[in-house]
């Protein structure tokens, strides 16, 4: 039975009746998907039948907290969000940290499930046990931390923790995220969800605690983590000062910060400009998470006209990289100034930066000639240009409609051979490495069940060189697709369940992983957890999570990359040479689908596969 | 031959620069290249890049030579030849 960690109880809200309540967790469905993620991707499947549309009242929007998230496990406030992501087709799983998912247990609950559509705007306010739906006409239209702050002062208490969408989620921007305090749910789309079913914010206000199964088992399975996160030898010594801009440096320096919509990688490397001691220079301060003594997450402020005043947290590395090199702008000053308008506009950095160096190529190519701009002059390196397409993407005004839903839709809608210079897998915009320089990582662009995400298999073999399980070439195609099934498996155990932190896998237990998250999960909810079973569940949910995108039409076919990565080589750089054409990537992909026991030829799970994991019902459902 | 050593952050600033020119001896492996960085680096070099106890190079640091992982070759005992890259990243992670 649940005797720690989880609460036991799941609030389902129905937006069309304004209804709302709770379900039991069952020990059961802890024990074979421990939580967040796990927790969500189940309800998915179970709940949200094919062919639904994303931004229907069909589609579900689940909000989930793992177990050890609001204990006093460091670096665990962290959450799922996962929906059918209306920028992709597929799962849609986000997650976010700072402070709301521990409020979220603290009200007693480890998930929420939000259903059905309001017929006007909406916000939702759940302390503890009480749950109310209010009147959000007056907050729709607000940027994100406008509306958090009208929320706090019109319910009196500044201690309500909020998730909410601004505008681009309102004009069901695919790009749209939701956005607590300055943290973000940021990718797939999830904004957009929350959008379509008028729900402006949910916030959660919460007396309650985490209670702990066994707390002697549990101090000394914390204590260990701990153990591990002090000698690390990156993560208080530099991570904590620095955090993810320090990346810059390091994937700048071996030839793969993606820059100029792919084509300047390894030429145009601002390390000066955008790196570690350009961060340093404008940070004001840090803001960690509930429970995280790490704090990598820095406030940075822009000093220079015509920036000069604004504020944000980050800009961290992906959004370096997609507001910065990927837009040709080595400006620190922009980049924060952009990184700020797209949280208060509750727009996605990285798909939205992407999208507009997609533009800018096209439009230095002679490709949006016919699309009226205004007089903007959309080219690399124009920073006013970035700022005015984020505010029109987020409104759907004039050329920002076109941009609005990503570059997958916006190469249809141009046509001709835009979709050449559509930098995307399934939809989703890609992420700062430019794998041409790392083929595992690579690969999970190609695999990952939400698209070219580099957060649900990360190789940090290649990127960062640790040598777990093994050290690898990172040029190399041999043996990558064990290692990108064991980097997905691995990453979705430890840290999308349970919840938990992901730089704190690569950084403090990478070579126990599993082992740390059994002791923790086993002391603190006193159910029994080997390593080898958290290890499976991660493989259980990625199977599901890919059950649930075959539902949905997708296949091998869909497991790509763009052209531009397996025809053009790098043209300068550490990783010069290096791309990853067809044969690779089919090479890849063979590996992988025999590693995972899926069938070769079409991607799917196989019903062998299925059954091992528990699941014949969805071979079934597959009729495989 | 002339051999390109290349580092980042803290170590750039000790070397002076990310990227420096080494003219090599022929039969030069990649632990010869690291004590060149060092002697140009000064007296931070020890520990910064190397070991005090046996001026090995320090182990949390990434060496890679043209790219790739020297743990994948021969260590620290592979040799370099004209035109190669020597690269040295500290640890790093998130992003």
């Amino acid at each position: 039975m649940l005797q720690g960690g989880y609460t036991g109880k799941i609030l389902r809200i129905d937006l069309s009746r304004k209804e709302a309540h709770t379900e039991e967790v069952s020990a059961e469905l802890a024990k074979s998907y421990i939580g967040g993620a796990g927790f969500g991707i189940k309800m998915l499947y179970d709940e949200v039948p094919a062919g639904a549309d994303p931004l229907g009242p069909d589609n579900k929007l689940i909000f989930a907290s793992g177990p050890l998230s609001g204990s006093d496990t460091p670096c665990a406030s962290r959450m799922a969000v996962t929906s059918k992501s209306p920028l992709t087709g597929a799962v849609g799983m986000a997650t976010t940290g700072g402070f709301f998912p521990a409020e979220l247990k603290f009200a007693g609950y480890d998930a929420l499930i939000i259903e059905g559509a309001a017929d006007s705007p909406t916000y939702v306010t759940i302390n503890d046990d009480d749950v109310k739906f209010r009147d959000a006409q007056g907050l729709w239209g607000t940027h994100t931390s406008d509306c958090q702050q009208m929320i706090k002062d019109s319910l009196k208490d500044q201690g309500y923790r909020i998730a909410c969408i601004g505008p681009a989620g309102e004009n069901l921007s695919r790009l749209a995220c939701i956005i607590n305090e300055r943290r973000a749910a940021g990718r797939k789309g999830l904004g957009a969800v929350m959008g379509s079913k008028n729900l402006k914010a949910i916030a959660v206000r919460g007396h309650g605690e985490v209670a702990v199964a066994d707390p002697d088992a549990y101090k000394i399975a914390r204590s260990s983590f701990r153990e591990h996160m002090r000698e690390s030898p990156v993560l208080y010594s530099a991570f904590a000062k620095i955090g993810t801009p320090m990346v810059v440096d390091a994937v700048g320096s071996m030839g793969m910060l993606a820059a100029k919509n792919w084509q300047a990688t390894g030429e145009f490397v601002p390390i000066d400009e955008l790196g570690t001691e350009a961060g340093k220079a404008v940070t004001v301060g840090r803001n960690p998470c509930q429970g995280c003594p790490v704090a990598c997450s820095q406030l940075k402020l822009a000093r220079n006209a015509p920036y000069a005043g604004i504020m944000a947290e980050g800009p961290e590395f992906e959004s370096l990289y997609s507001l910065g090199t990927q837009c040709g702008i080595s400006n620190m000053d922009a980049v924060i100034a952009a990184d700020r308008l797209c949280d208060e506009l509750g727009l996605d950095t990285m798909s939205a930066g992407v999208t507009i160096g997609f533009a800018m190529e096209l439009s230095e190519r002679g490709a949006l000639s016919a699309i009226d701009s205004g007089d903007l002059d959309i080219a690399f390196g124009n920073d006013r240009t970035m700022m005015a397409l984020l505010e029109k993407m987020a409104y759907r005004d004039g050329i920002g409609d076109l941009l609005a839903d990503g570059v997958k839709e916006a190469a249809e809608r141009i046509g001709g051979d835009a979709a050449y210079y559509a930098m995307h897998v399934k939809g989703l915009e890609l992420p700062a490495y430019d794998v041409r320089g790392a083929k595992a990582h690579g690969l999970n662009y190609a695999t990952s069940y939400t698209g070219a995400d580099h957060n649900r298999g990360y190789a940090f073999q290649e990127i960062f060189g640790i040598p777990i399980p093994k050290e690898v070439d990172r040029f190399a195609l041999e043996g990558k697709g064990e290692l990108c099934k064991w980097n997905q498996d691995i990453r979705t155990a430890t840290c999308d369940c349970p919840t938990m932190c992901a730089f704190i896998l690569d950084m403090a237990v990478p070579a126990v992983a599993a082992e740390n998250s059994a002791a923790l999960l086993t002391s603190l909810t006193g159910l029994s957890f080997t390593a080898e079973e958290v290890f499976q569940v991660g493989e259980r949910v990625n199977n599901l999570a890919r059950a649930f995108n075959a539902r949905e039409g997708f296949s091998r076919k869909d497991d790509t990359l763009p052209d531009r990565l397996m025809n053009e080589p790098l043209l300068a750089g550490g990783s010069k040479g290096h791309h990853i054409p067809q044969e690779d990537l089919d090479f890849m992909l063979d590996d992988y689908y025999t590693a995972r026991g899926w069938d070769v030829a079409t991607g799917t799970p196989t019903r062998a596969k299925l059954e091992e994991l528990g699941l014949a019902s969805v071979a079934d459902d597959l009729g495989v | 031959m002339r051999v390109t050593a290349r580092t980042i952050t803290h170590l750039a600033v000790l070397l002076g620069s990310r990227e420096v020119e080494l003219e090599m001896p022929t039969g030069s492996r990649v632990m010869d290249v690291l004590v060149r960085m060092a002697d140009l680096m000064g007296d931070q070099a020890v520990p910064a890049l190397l070991r005090p106890e046996d001026r090995s190079p320090q182990g949390h640091l990434r060496i890679m030579l043209n790219g790739r992982d020297i743990g994948v070759l021969e260590g620290i005992e592979t040799l370099v030849q004209d035109g190669d890259e020597v690269l040295v990243v500290p640890p790093a992670g998130g992003g």
